[in-house]
This record gives structure tokens, C-alpha cells and sequence, in this order.
């Protein structure tokens, strides 16, 4: 189980996490989804131990893994940019990997490299934006680390690669599970692998839920304006369009049986809404929300 | 949606993960982790020593070669690049070591602390093997040339003494140099512009009592200032040790940013 | 092939459930594992998990343990008959409420199911 209580992240001008506390027990795939500057990085650098914590606790199964060989051993931390020298070559950062991770799999990630066509000899500055990422794909996965962190490590990729990068992700979690942590700004394409869904917002956190409760969560219902308006009192809306005598409102809330039956009743549609729509209407900042947390 | 009964299919797409797991290496569990450390560090810079030196000895040679036609040499060329001049190199990889592989090494799961003690022991052996390489290298210089020209007066002379000597002053200068290169880094990469520069003034204690302490004349033999040399060693190396410690603070907690590209 | 009306792990039991009404899968037929379901359909294997967990509290899958899911006996019989009481309410109403709501007597939906024999 990964504990964080209170964890507070300061810089020297900003808060980037802010008293925040959550309990992630391990084994499973987490999407965490948050707005640039939210403090995503911050918060998966703390787990990492790329970073201290200003205030607050972390533990990972009653250990802070600050500078703990044991868990820092344990841990794959890949970010956006690649943690390798530019001069050094491809076939020089998986020395390093190779020397140092225990549980590195030196065949696999040959097999990896095939895939992501990547080839040994070239130098990290002349890798494209996208290879990269999939260099730091490779180093991910081939780490087989019980927590594994990968934040935006999916930059410059094209589809073909982001499709190949779930695909391996997915497979490799199947043989071995461990905890994955994956940060996103491309959410409708891999919400399919997450099991729980954690939201932050300007350092706070927004909410933690099972991947397929959250996407309940949301209910589109569209019809007559005057119908919607009636149905939606009470409710939490999260948006609202109008088209003519038609609106359209997202409403934040499970909608039980009788309601449901209640709206088709009164002409209304009801259509789903996405994690990425959730997302989006859930950290643009809305008041009646903020009771919710 | 009626592939459900299509296990083939599941299971090739399974199959391919499922096979890493006989293809997982091996890893030496004997080793702690500073060991690993100083081992990789060693096959880093390896050959990045070997290309230093061997220019070093083609520049010597080239050297000694022309003086030998023009005049001959009243200094020993090796002993001035490499018995005195190899500290500015360390001190380069010194930076390098905070400026380059601490994040590499973070990033593969060594804490600070491992990193720190196997970058210790590495540089600790690279200064001892360039003090050593010093004397060893002049006293090779010296059987080749006297085998050519005449040495003038002024060539400093081959002997077991001042073989110790030479060594005796290069090594805490080489420490020095190590220990002010990572603790001046160390300053700028976790504080940053004006804070960096506040904090490279203790930084260069090292170098700077190393320095004013130990020193060659015109004719390339080394002497030891204002105090006598055992008094002169503790000094320095207390400086060094000094050094150490700030360098340990500055890196103990430091933050591992990520690359401004 | 999910779309967004209705939790996953809800399509995948409703996928199954039609598989078993058709035919596709026979009764004490043993299913797809969670992975295997997780990798075809690249979905996490706790979402398979949970369809597989509703189809058995609702008596369509049985487990036996160390081998896998299985299709219960009386599965296809059980499922029929809730689909059949729910036909009416389900697909009979909703259709006579579109007759309505465009204009279609019921006498022309009688002649045109009286030749649907």
C-alpha cells in the first residue's frame, strides 16, 4: 500500500502539492490525470523519490522510500524527457540499466527495441522526440520495477507507437502485475487499462475512484429546454450548451433507475460522458464542486 | 462480440510477455549497491582516461622529440601534464560525475547516498592512480631520453624519494580538485544562479589550500610551502575532507531535475 | 467496440449473455480467463474481472477453482426467460411508443407481424 498524508510540495514560489493525502494499494494500473501545472510531477517525484517532500508523509508499505535503497531499487521513474546524457548512445543507457535495476530483462528489452525500432548506435541527441519516448518506453517496461511511473513518457510518439506502447504495457502487466502509474493528457485512449482513476487539481486531489464507477458518474441529458431545466434542478451541472429551444446539460451524479425512467418520461435523452469530458468539466474550476470534495 | 470462445488469439497476445520471464538476468546480489557504483563509473571513464592519456603521450613524445633537436628539455614534460596537470582533468570529471551521472544513476534506483560512497571510492583510486602515474611516467621519460640526448642540469632527477615526493604532492592536489569540482557543481545544480555562487566560496577552500601549499619550481620539483610537508598533507587533506562534507549536504536531499531539453 | 452507454464491465457481461443466448457459447463451456479477455479486448483485467463477478451472482458462470470460468447448465434457459419477461417491457412498449409518436396504427403493425410467420 502506498500512503501519502498531508503531503505538501513547496518550491520557492509555489505550492505545487497542497495537503494531500491518498492510499493506493498496489497491483494495480492507475491513470492520473491532471492539468499541466497541477502538480502531477510533483507528486509522482515525491513517490519516485526524485524529491523530497515539503511536509507530510509517504510511505510505500509502512517505508518513506526517500532515499531507501531498497525501494528507490524497486521503482521506475520515466518522465517526458529522457533521464540520459545526450551524448551518451542508446546502448550506453541500457548499460545502465542492465548494471543497476534487479529486475532487469535484458531480452525483453532487445525485443522491445526491434519493436520500437531503435537501434543501439545512435547517440541520445540524435534520437527524434518520439524515439526518445519509446527509448524511455523500453527502459519502463524492461525494468519489470514493482512500482512503475510513467509520466507523459508517450510524447512525440505517433499512434502506431502509443497503440504498440499500451499493447506491451497491458501484456506485460498481465504476466507480471505491479503497480503502474500512468500520466496522461491522452485519456480517451488508455482509459480502457485503468483500474482506478486519481484527479488532481492545482495540487489538490480531485478525486480517486474506480475507473468504471467514474465514467457512470457522468450523465448527458438533452431535450426541450424547459424539460431539462426541470430535470437538472437539484442536480449538479457541470456544463450546459443551448441550441435554439434545445439544451444540453452534463450533469455530475449517478442517476438511479427511477430517475432515469423519469427523464425518458419527460422527452429527454440521456447519453454518457467520458472520463476525458469528466476530466475537463471537473478541473475548469466549478464551485458547486467544490463541496463535493 | 462473439470472439469470446477465440482463445488462440488471447492467448498469442499473451504469449509474448509470458516468455520474458525466462529471459530475466541474473543479477549479482553479492554486490552492494555502492560497489555497482564504482564499478560503472570505472567503465565509463575508462576509456574516456585511456584518450586523455594516450594524447598526453603522443604530446609528450612529439614534444620531447622536437626539444630534442631545438634543445634539450630542462623540464620533464610528463611530469608537468600529467604529475600537475592531471587534477584539472579529475576536477572535469568531477564535474561531470554531479553535472552527469548522479541523475543516471538516480534514475536506475541508486540513492544519493549509494552514489555518493561508490563516486567516493572511484575518485579516491583515480587520484591515487594519476598521483602514481605521475612518477612512474617521468621515471619512463627519463630512461628514454638519456638514451637520446644529453639531460641539462635542470631535469629533474629520477630517485625513489622524489618519486614519493611527486607522488606526495599530486595526490592531495587531485583530491582537492575532485572534491571542489563536485562541490561547486553540486551548489549550482541544487541552489542555482546567485545561491550556486554564494556557496562555491567554501567550495574552493580545497583547491585553494591545496594550491598555495603545494607547488613545483621552474625545474619541475615539487616543494612545499610555508610549512613542512607533513604538516602541509594534514592541512590539505582536512580542507579536502571539508569539502566532502559540504558536498554530502549539498546532495544528500538535492532534488533530480529534469534537463532544461 | 465499447462505447460510452454503459460501464464496460456491463458490455462485456451483456456480450456474453448474448453469446450464450446464441449458441456461440454452450452450456458448461468454459470461458475466456480475465487476461486472455483483458489482452484481446486491451482493457484492464479487474473491468473483465467484475463482468465475469456480475454473470455469477447472476447464476450464468460458474468457477472452478484453478481451471477458469465456465457456462452455467441452466444458463441459456435462464437467461431466455429473462429476456422473455422483460421482451414486452424492453423492446414490445418502446416500439408501440415510436408507432405513436409517428403515426403508425397498430392494425398496419398487426398485418405486417401477421406475415412475419
Amino acid at each position: 500500500m502506498i500512503e501519502l498524508r498531508n503531503l505538501t510540495v513547496r518550491y520557492r514560489h509555489t505550492v505545487a502539492i497542497d495537503d494531500l493525502s491518498l492510499d493506493l494499494p498496489t497491483g494495480k494500473i492507475y491513470g492520473l490525470l491532471g492539468r499541466n501545472g497541477s502538480g502531477k510531477t510533483s507528486l509522482l517525484s515525491v513517490l519516485a523519490s526524485f524529491r523530497k517532500a515539503s511536509a507530510g508523509t509517504v510511505t510505500i508499505d509502512g517505508v518513506d522510500p526517500f532515499e531507501d535503497a531498497a525501494l528507490m531499487a524497486q521503482t521506475y521513474f520515466g518522465r517526458d524527457s529522457l533521464d540520459a546524457n545526450d551524448g551518451d548512445r542508446v546502448a550506453r543507457v541500457l548499460d545502465f540499466a542492465r548494471w543497476l535495476r534487479p529486475s532487469w530483462d535484458d531480452d525483453y528489452a532487445g525485443r522491445l527495441l526491434e519493436t520500437f525500432e531503435l537501434s543501439t548506435r545512435k547517440r541520445i541527441s540524435a534520437l527524434s522526440r518520439g524515439q526518445k519516448s519509446s527509448l524511455g518506453v523500453v527502459l519502463g517496461l524492461a525494468s519489470r520495477a514493482p512500482l512503475t511511473i510513467l509520466d507523459e513518457v508517450y510524447l512525440g510518439m505517433d499512434a502506431v507507437a502509443r497503440t504498440t506502447f499500451y499493447r506491451e504495457l497491458l501484456a506485460d502487466y498481465l504476466a507480471q502485475p505491479r503497480t503502474i502509474i500512468l500520466s496522461t493528457h491522452l485519456i480517451e485512449e488508455v482509459a480502457g487499462l485503468f483500474e482506478r482513476v486519481i484527479i488532481i487539481d492545482r495540487g489538490r486531489l480531485v478525486l480517486h475512484e474506480d475507473a468504471d464507477e467514474l465514467k457512470a458518474r457522468g450523465v448527458a441529458v438533452t431535450g426541450p429546454a424547459d424539460a431539462v431545466d426541470a430535470f437538472v434542478a437539484g442536480r449538479t451541472v457541470l456544463s450546459e450548451q443551448r441550441l435554439g429551444g434545445v439544451r444540453q446539460a452534463t450533469l455530475y451524479g449517478r442517476l438511479d433507475e427511477s430517475d432515469s425512467a423519469q427523464a425518458r418520461a419527460a422527452g429527454l435523452t440521456l447519453g454518457p460522458v467520458g472520463i476525458q469530458d469528466l476530466f475537463v468539466h471537473l478541473t475548469s474550476g466549478h464551485p458547486e464542486l467544490e463541496a463535493q470534495r | 462480440m462473439s470472439a469470446f470462445t477465440d482463445r488462440q488469439t488471447a492467448d498469442l497476445v499473451l504469449g509474448a510477455a509470458a516468455e520474458g520471464e525466462q529471459g530475466s538476468a541474473e543479477r549479482d546480489r553479492r554486490m552492494s549497491d555502492w560497489q555497482r557504483v564504482t564499478v560503472a563509473l570505472f567503465r565509463i571513464y575508462r576509456p574516456i582516461a585511456a584518450w586523455f592519456l594516450g594524447m598526453v603521450v603522443v604530446v609528450v613524445t612529439v614534444a620531447s622529440v622536437i626539444f630534442s633537436h631545438v634543445s634539450p628539455q630542462s623540464v620533464s614534460l610528463w611530469l608537468i601534464i600529467v604529475g600537475f596537470g592531471s587534477k584539472y582533468w579529475l576536477g572535469i570529471v568531477a564535474v561531470m560525475l554531479i553535472s552527469m551521472q548522479l541523475r543516471s544513476f538516480v534514475a536506475n534506483g541508486i540513492s544519493r547516498r549509494a552514489f555518493l560512497a561508490g563516486a567516493g571510492v572511484f575518485s579516491l583510486l583515480a587520484a591515487l592512480f594519476f598521483a602514481l602515474l605521475g612518477p612512474i611516467g617521468h621515471a619512463v621519460e627519463y630512461v628514454l631520453l638519456s638514451l637520446f640526448v644529453d639531460l641539462p642540469a635542470g631535469y629533474p632527477a629520477v630517485s625513489v624519494s622524489g618519486a614519493i615526493g611527486e607522488f606526495g604532492h599530486a595526490l592531495p592536489a587531485n583530491l582537492a580538485f575532485l572534491v571542489t569540482g563536485a562541490a561547486v557543481t553540486a551548489g549550482f545544480y541544487r541552489f542555482g544562479g546567485l545561491l550556486g555562487l554564494a556557496v562555491m566560496i567554501p567550495a574552493l577552500v580545497p583547491i585553494s589550500v591545496a594550491e598555495s601549499l603545494f607547488n613545483f619550481n621552474d625545474g619541475a620539483e615539487v616543494t612545499t610551502r610555508f610549512m613542512p610537508y607533513a604538516v602541509a598533507l594534514l592541512l590539505s587533506l582536512a580542507a579536502t575532507a571539508a569539502g566532502a562534507v559540504l558536498l554530502r549536504f549539498q546532495v544528500r536531499d538535492v532534488a533530480i531535475r529534469r534537463t532544461a531539453s | 467496440m465499447f462505447d460510452d452507454h454503459s460501464p464496460i464491465y456491463q458490455q462485456i457481461a451483456k456480450g456474453i449473455k448474448d453469446d450464450v443466448l446464441s449458441g456461440a457459447l454452450k452450456e458448461d463451456e468454459q470461458v475466456m480467463s480475465t487476461n486472455q479477455y483483458a489482452a484481446f479486448y486491451q482493457i484492464n483485467p479487474a473491468t473483465a474481472a467484475k463482468g465475469f463477478a456480475q454473470l455469477v451472482d447472476e447464476g450464468v458462470l460458474y468457477k472452478k477453482r484453478g481451471i477458469g470460468m465456465f457456462v452455467s447448465p441452466d444458463a441459456r434457459a435462464k437467461l431466455r426467460s429473462q429476456r422473455r419477461e422483460r421482451f414486452f417491457a424492453d423492446v414490445v412498449e418502446p416500439m408501440l411508443a415510436e408507432a405513436r409518436m409517428i403515426g403508425v396504427p397498430v392494425e398496419e403493425i398487426i398485418s405486417h407481424l401477421g406475415g412475419a410467420k
